[in-house]
C-alpha cells in the first residue's frame, strides 16, 4: 500500500518539504519500507484499506495547494535561520491538525498498533520514511516544514551515507536513472534575491574612471577579445576587419586616414611661387622654368604639400650648383622638366654630336655653342639676332 | 535676370505659406492629421563604421540548418564531427599564421608599401633585438599594441643606453608587465584559436601563477616615490595572478603610509580574500572589514565590488555563505548597481554546491534576467550560461528552465556570452542529457534535428546516452538515422556505442508489418554489415587495432543472417571460424543457427555441415539438434552425411530417417 502511496506522492506533489531526503528514500531502499508495510497491512480488512487510500488520496491532492498557498519557503537551505513567521505558524498548525485527525482515522480503521500506523503514515506523507514515531509527531513536523532547528545529528550522518551511496552511483554512471522529477514551473521563485537587509555600508555607486589608464584599456581589450568569436556571416567578419583596420570603413571616404592631408591648406598644395622668392631670377629661362615646374606641381595629387617644397628646393640646390655655368662662363645649356601633363624643354644646352639633319632645325643652337666657346662680341649678338629671329636670346641674360 | 525676378516673385508665396503652416500647427497642436504637416527632419545620427555592417548583419539570422560561416568552402569539405571541424578551423587559421610568419621573416621583400594611409595589420612589425636603437616612442606603440615581450626588451635597451623614461611611459609600461605578468598573450587576430583553445577546466581553484621577483617587482622596487598608482598597478597584478599575501602585504603598506588606493584595487583584494585566511567565518569577517576600509576611505563600489565580494563567497562554504550572498546582493541594489552575468554564476556557485541542499534559486536569477540583452562587464559573464545548464540538469533536473536559459542564450547577442567550444560543447550537452532523460524520445529527437549537426555534434557519452533512449523508448526507426549519424561524428571506433547499437539491433527485432518497420529488416543487416566492414577496414589500416569480440561477430551474423543474405553472412562466418584465435570469447549458439538456417535456404550443404564442425568443436550441446535440421533441410552427399554422422553420431542419422 505504501509503495502506491509513494507513487501518489511523487505525481502530485510539486515539491517535497526537506531536501536531504530527495530522492534517496525512494531508490535506497525500497526492501526495507516494504518489509514493514507488509507486516503491518492486515489482510483481513481489504475493504477498509480501499476506503482509506482513498481518503488519502483526496488529502494528497488537496496538499500541493495549500501547501502553496502558506508561502512556507520550504526548498531553501535548511540552515536558514528564519523564524517563521506568525501567519505561517497558523496555517501549518491547521493543517498538521488536518493531517493528524485523518491519519489516526485511518490508523484507528487499519487496527494493529494505531499509534505506529499513524505515526508512519504521517511520516511517508511527509516524506520522511526514515524518522521514527517516538518523539512528539507536531513538533517533528514543525521542524521539518519550517526548519527553524538544526537538523538532528543522527540525520546528517545518513545524509552523509547517502551522498556517499550517490557518489558510488554517479561513479558506476547511474545516476540517469533517477526516477525524480519535480514539477517546478508552478512554483514561483523562492529566494527573495534583493530582499535581504542590505549592509548598510554604502551611500552611492561610484562613478570615476579608473586612474591607471594602461591598465583600464588592457581590461577592455581582454573583455572584447572574450566576445569576439570566429564570424558567423561575411558581414560579421568584415566588421572584424574594419576593427582590425583592414577594411574601409563605411561609409567609404576615400580620405580615411590622410590625417596629415586634413591639416594642411589646399592653398599650400596649389600656390607654389612663394617658394621661388628670395632665390630664383626675376626673369629669364630659369624663372620661366621654375614657373612651370610649380604650374606642374600645383596639379600633381600625388605628392604632398611638403614633397613639393621639398622639389622646389631641389632645383634650388640645383641651379645653385649650377651657378657658374649659367652666369659665370656663359655656357649654354638644356633644362628639360617634365609634369604629368606638360612638357618643358629649353635648348640652351651645348648639343655636340648632332647629326647633320638635327643640325638644320638646331641651326641657332649650334651657332650659339660654337660662338659661346670663346667670349662672344655685342657684335656677334647683334647679327645672331637679325639671322635668328625667333629665338629669343637677350643680351643681360648671356652678356 | 528674368529667372531672377520670377524666383523673386515666388518668395513672399513661399513665407506665407510656411507662417500660415506654423500658426496652424501651433493651434491644433493635438491634430496631427491635417494635410499640411510639418515635415520634420530628424537629427543626424553619427553612426559608427561597423554600424551599417551590424544592420546587415542581422538581416543573416540564426540558421541551424547551415554549417558555421567558417565552413562555407567547398561543401565536399565540410566538417561532420568534432574533431573535423576543429581541425578544419585551425587548419585554415593555421594558414593564416604561416602567411603572416612567412611576412615576418622576408620583411625585407615586402617594402613595397603602396597603400595611403598604410594598413598596419599588413605591415611586418619592427624587429627588436639587443643591438636595436630604440627610443621611448618604441616603448609607447609597443604598449599601445600590448606587446608584452617587445616592451620588456625595448625597456632593457633603454635602460642600457641610459635613455630617461618619462614617469607616465614608465607607469604605463608597469601596468603593462603588471597585468600580463610578463607573459606573453596569444595574437589578437587568432580568433579561432582563442575559441578553441582548452580554457581552465571550469570551477577549477586557481592557484598562483604570479611571477615572483620577477620585472614588475623589480620596477616597482625602482620607483621612487612610490605613488599610489604604483601601488595599485603591482596590487592588482599580483591579485590577479594569485600572489595574495604578498599583495595584501602591499596594500597594508600603503594604507599605513596614508597612500589613497582606487576602487579598483580594493576590488582585487576583496576578490583573494579566500587565499587570506583561513575558515570561512574569518573570511567573512575580513571582507567587512576591507568594504568598511573602503568606505572609511571615501569610496564608492562598482560592479566589479560587487563580482569580487561574490567570488569570494562562493569559497566560504558553511550555513551563513547563502545569507552573505545575499546581504551583498541586497546592499548593491540599493546604491544602484545592477549586478552582472558574472554576479548570477556566483550565486549559483554559492546555492546550488554539488553536495549541497536543492535550491531553487535559478528560478529568480531567470524571473530578474528573462528577456534582457546582456554586455559582457566581467570575464566571468561567460561562465554563467554553461554552469546555469549544469545546475538545470545535475541540480534541479528541470527542462522547463532549461528551456528558459536556452532561450534567454539565444535572446540578442547573448550568444556572444558563451565562452568559447568548450563551454559550449558542456552546454550543449547537459541540455542533450536532460533533454533526454525528461522528455519522450519523439519529443527529443526534434531538438536533436534541429541542433545537430551544424550547432552541436553529441560526444559518444551523449550517443550512448541517445541509444539507451531508443532502447527503453523501443523507437527502433531511428537505428538507421542515428548509425548514419554515428558515421558522420567518426564514432565507429567506440566498441561500447558498436556493442549497444547491434544489441538494440538483436532485441528489438523488427516488425515487416507495421509500416514504420517496413524496411527495418533489411536496413539492420546493413548496418550490420557496415559495422563488420568498419571494424575490418580500421583494423587494415592502422596499428592500433581493435579486438573483436565473438559476442559483436555472432550479433552481426545473426542480423544479416536476418536479411538471408549467404555471401554477406558466410565472410562474417568464415572470420569467426577462421581467425579463433584473434576473437575473444566463443561464439553464440543462436546465430550458428541462424546460419544454418540461411544454408538451408541458399542450399549450401558444405557451409552448414561446417558449421556443425565448429559446434561440435566448442561443444554446444544444441549441435546434436542442428544436426538433425541440417539433416532434414538438405539431402546430402555420402561424404557429408559421413561426416556428420562423425560428428553428432550415428543416431542422428537414424533418428532422421525413422523420422
Amino acid at each position: 500500500m505504501l509503495q502506491t502511496l509513494k507513487k501518489l506522492r511523487l505525481s502530485t506533489w510539486s515539491y517535497r518539504p526537506t531536501c536531504s531526503v530527495r530522492w534517496y528514500s525512494d531508490d535506497e531502499k525500497p526492501d526495507k519500507k516494504q518489509k514493514p508495510s507488509g507486516k503491518e497491512q492486515p489482510k483481513a480488512k481489504p475493504i477498509d484499506n480501499k476506503e482509506a487510500i482513498s481518503r488519502l488520496n483526496a488529502l494528497l491532492e488537496s496538499m500541493p495547494s495549500t501547501a502553496s498557498k502558506s508561502k512556507i519557503e520550504i526548498p531553501l537551505a535548511p540552515n536558514k535561520k528564519k523564524t517563521p513567521s506568525k501567519e505561517s505558524k497558523e496555517s501549518l498548525k491547521k493543517h498538521i491538525d488536518a493531517l493528524r485527525d485523518v491519519s489516526e482515522r485511518i490508523a484507528k480503521k487499519i487496527g494493529g498498533n494505531t499509534e505506529k500506523t499513524e505515526a508512519e503514515l504521517l511520516s511517508q506523507l511527509l516524506g520522511q520514511s526514515n524518522l521514527k514515531y517516538e518523539g512528539n509527531l507536531v513538533n517533528l513536523i514543525a521542524d521539518m516544514k519550517v526548519e527553524s532547528e538544526p537538523i538532528k545529528k543522527k540525520e546528517q550522518w545518513k545524509d552523509q551515507e547517502y551522498s556517499l551511496a550517490e557518489g558510488v552511483r554517479r561513479s558506476l554512471g547511474q545516476q540517469n536513472e533517477r526516477r525524480f522529477t519535480r514539477r517546478i514551473e508552478s512554483t514561483p521563485g523562492v529566494v527573495n534575491l534583493f530582499g535581504a537587509e542590505p549592509m548598510g555600508l554604502f551611500e552611492k555607486a561610484s562613478e570615476e574612471k579608473d586612474p591607471l589608464e594602461t591598465w583600464s584599456k588592457l581590461q577592455q581589450r581582454e573583455l572584447k577579445l572574450a566576445v569576439t568569436h570566429p564570424p558567423r556571416n561575411y558581414f560579421e567578419k568584415m566588421i572584424l576587419w574594419t576593427e582590425q583596420g583592414k577594411l574601409w570603413k563605411f561609409p567609404i571616404d576615400n580620405e580615411q586616414g590622410m590625417d596629415e592631408e586634413f591639416a594642411t591648406d589646399f592653398s599650400e598644395h596649389v600656390l607654389l611661387e612663394m617658394h621661388l622668392e628670395g632665390w630664383c631670377p626675376t626673369s629669364g629661362p630659369v624663372r620661366q622654368f621654375m614657373e612651370l615646374v610649380c604650374v606642374g606641381l600645383s596639379k600633381n595629387h600625388y605628392f604632398t604639400a611638403k614633397e613639393k617644397k621639398d622639389h622646389i628646393l631641389w632645383y634650388k640646390k640645383y641651379f645653385e650648383e649650377k651657378k657658374d655655368l649659367l652666369d659665370g662662363n656663359r655656357k649654354i645649356f638644356n633644362i628639360v622638366a617634365y609634369t604629368p601633363d606638360a612638357q618643358f624643354s629649353q635648348h640652351i644646352m651645348p648639343l655636340m654630336n648632332l647629326i647633320p639633319r638635327a643640325r638644320q632645325c638646331h641651326q641657332p643652337y649650334a651657332e650659339i655653342f660654337t660662338n659661346l666657346q670663346g667670349k662672344p662680341s655685342d657684335g656677334w649678338f647683334k647679327g645672331f639676332k637679325q639671322r635668328h629671329p625667333k629665338v629669343c636670346l637677350r643680351k643681360p641674360e648671356l652678356a | 535676370m528674368h529667372n531672377i525676378r520670377r524666383s523673386f516673385t515666388r518668395l513672399p508665396f513661399i513665407r506665407k505659406q510656411t507662417t500660415w503652416n506654423c500658426k496652424t500647427f501651433a493651434t491644433t497642436s493635438s491634430s496631427s492629421s491635417s494635410d499640411n504637416e510639418e515635415i520634420k527632419i530628424p537629427n543626424r545620427i553619427k553612426r559608427s563604421p561597423t554600424d551599417l555592417l551590424k544592420a546587415l548583419s542581422q538581416t543573416v539570422g540564426y540558421d541551424p540548418t547551415a554549417p558555421h560561416y567558417k565552413f562555407h568552402d567547398d561543401p565536399f569539405l565540410i566538417p561532420t564531427s568534432n574533431i573535423a571541424k576543429r581541425t578544419f578551423a585551425l587548419a585554415q587559421e593555421s594558414g593564416r599564421k604561416s602567411a603572416k610568419w612567412i611576412r615576418q621573416e622576408n620583411w625585407k621583400l615586402f617594402q613595397h608599401t603602396e597603400m595611403d594611409p598604410p594598413i598596419e595589420a599588413f605591415v611586418p612589425t619592427k624587429i627588436y633585438t639587443e643591438e636595436s636603437e630604440v627610443e621611448v616612442k618604441d616603448l609607447e606603440s609597443l604598449i599601445a599594441a600590448a606587446d608584452v615581450t617587445d616592451a620588456a626588451l625595448v625597456y632593457q635597451l633603454l635602460q642600457k643606453n641610459k635613455i630617461e623614461i618619462p614617469a607616465e611611459v614608465m607607469q604605463s609600461f608597469f601596468e603593462l608587465i603588471c597585468f600580463f605578468n610578463n607573459e606573453e598573450q596569444l595574437d589578437e587576430d587568432l580568433v579561432e584559436e582563442r575559441w578553441f583553445r582548452m580554457s581552465a577546466k571550469l570551477n577549477e581553484r586557481p592557484r598562483k601563477t604570479w611571477k615572483d621577483y620577477d620585472l614588475a617587482e623589480q620596477i616597482f622596487s625602482e620607483i621612487d616615490p612610490k605613488d599610489s598608482k604604483a601601488y595599485s598597478t603591482i596590487i592588482r597584478g599580483m591579485c590577479k595572478y594569485y600572489q595574495a599575501e604578498k599583495a595584501y602585504a602591499f596594500f597594508n603598506e600603503a594604507l599605513a603610509n596614508n597612500i589613497a588606493l582606487d576602487v579598483e584595487t580594493f576590488n582585487s583584494i576583496l576578490s583573494v580574500v579566500s587565499f587570506l585566511r583561513e575558515g570561512y567565518e574569518a573570511r567573512w569577517d575580513l571582507m567587512r572589514e576591507l568594504l568598511i576600509t573602503m568606505k572609511s576611505a571615501n569610496l564608492n563600489p562598482n560592479q566589479g565590488t560587487l563580482n569580487s565580494c561574490l567570488s569570494s563567497i562562493t569559497t566560504m562554504g558553511g550555513r551563513t555563505s547563502r545569507d552573505n550572498a545575499l546581504k551583498i546582493l541586497g546592499e548593491f541594489k540599493r546604491i544602484g548597481i545592477q549586478p552582472s552575468l558574472a554576479s548570477w554564476y556566483y550565486i549559483l556557485q554559492i546555492f546550488c554546491r554539488e553536495r549541497g541542499p536543492v535550491s531553487h534559486v535559478l528560478i529568480d536569477i531567470m524571473n530578474e534576467i528573462e528577456g534582457k540583452e546582456f554586455e559582457i562587464k566581467d570575464l566571468k559573464d561567460c561562465h554563467f550560461f554553461v554552469t546555469a545548464m549544469d545546475v538545470c540538469r545535475n541540480h534541479l533536473h528541470d527542462k522547463n528552465l532549461a528551456k528558459r536559459v536556452d532561450a534567454l542564450l539565444h535572446h540578442g547577442d547573448n550568444y556572444n556570452l558563451i565562452g568559447d567550444s568548450y563551454k559550449e560543447s558542456v552546454y550543449y550537452r547537459n541540455f542533450f542529457l536532460l533533454l533526454l532523460s525528461t522528455e519522450p524520445f519523439e519529443i527529443f529527437m526534434d531538438t536533436y534535428h534541429y541542433l545537430v549537426p551544424n550547432v552541436y555534434i553529441p560526444e559518444p557519452v551523449v550517443m550512448e546516452e541517445i541509444l539507451k533512449s531508443i532502447e527503453v523508448s523501443g523507437s527502433i526507426e531511428t537505428i538507421p538515422l542515428i548509425w548514419s549519424h554515428m558515421i558522420l561524428f567518426d564514432h565507429t571506433t567506440r566498441e561500447n556505442l558498436l556493442n549497444m547499437i547491434t544489441k538494440i539491433m538483436i532485441e528489438n527485432k523488427p516488425n515487416p508489418s507495421l509500416p514504420r518497420q517496413e524496411n527495418l529488416v533489411q536496413s539492420f543487416g546493413d548496418i550490420a554489415y557496415d559495422i563488420w566492414k568498419k571494424i575490418e577496414e580500421k583494423n587494415e589500416m592502422r596499428t592500433k587495432q581493435m579486438i573483436w569480440t565473438a559476442r559483436l561477430l555472432s550479433d552481426i551474423l545473426t542480423l544479416i543472417c536476418r536479411i538471408e543474405d549467404f555471401e554477406k553472412a558466410t565472410e562474417i562466418f568464415d572470420k569467426i571460424i577462421g581467425s579463433q584465435d584473434e576473437i575473444l570469447g566463443d561464439a553464440e549458439i543462436t546465430s550458428m543457427q541462424n546460419y544454418v538456417q540461411v544454408c538451408i535456404l541458399k542450399k549450401q550443404p558444405e557451409k552448414a555441415v561446417q558449421c556443425l564442425q565448429f559446434c561440435t568443436e566448442i561443444g554446444f550441446p544444441e549441435s546434436k539438434d542442428m544436426a538433425k535440421t541440417i539433416c532434414s533441410g538438405f539431402t546430402l552427399d555420402e561424404n557429408l552425411l559421413k561426416k556428420v554422422a562423425y560428428l553428432a553420431g550415428e543416431d542422428v542419422l537414424n533418428d532422421n530417417i525413422i523420422s
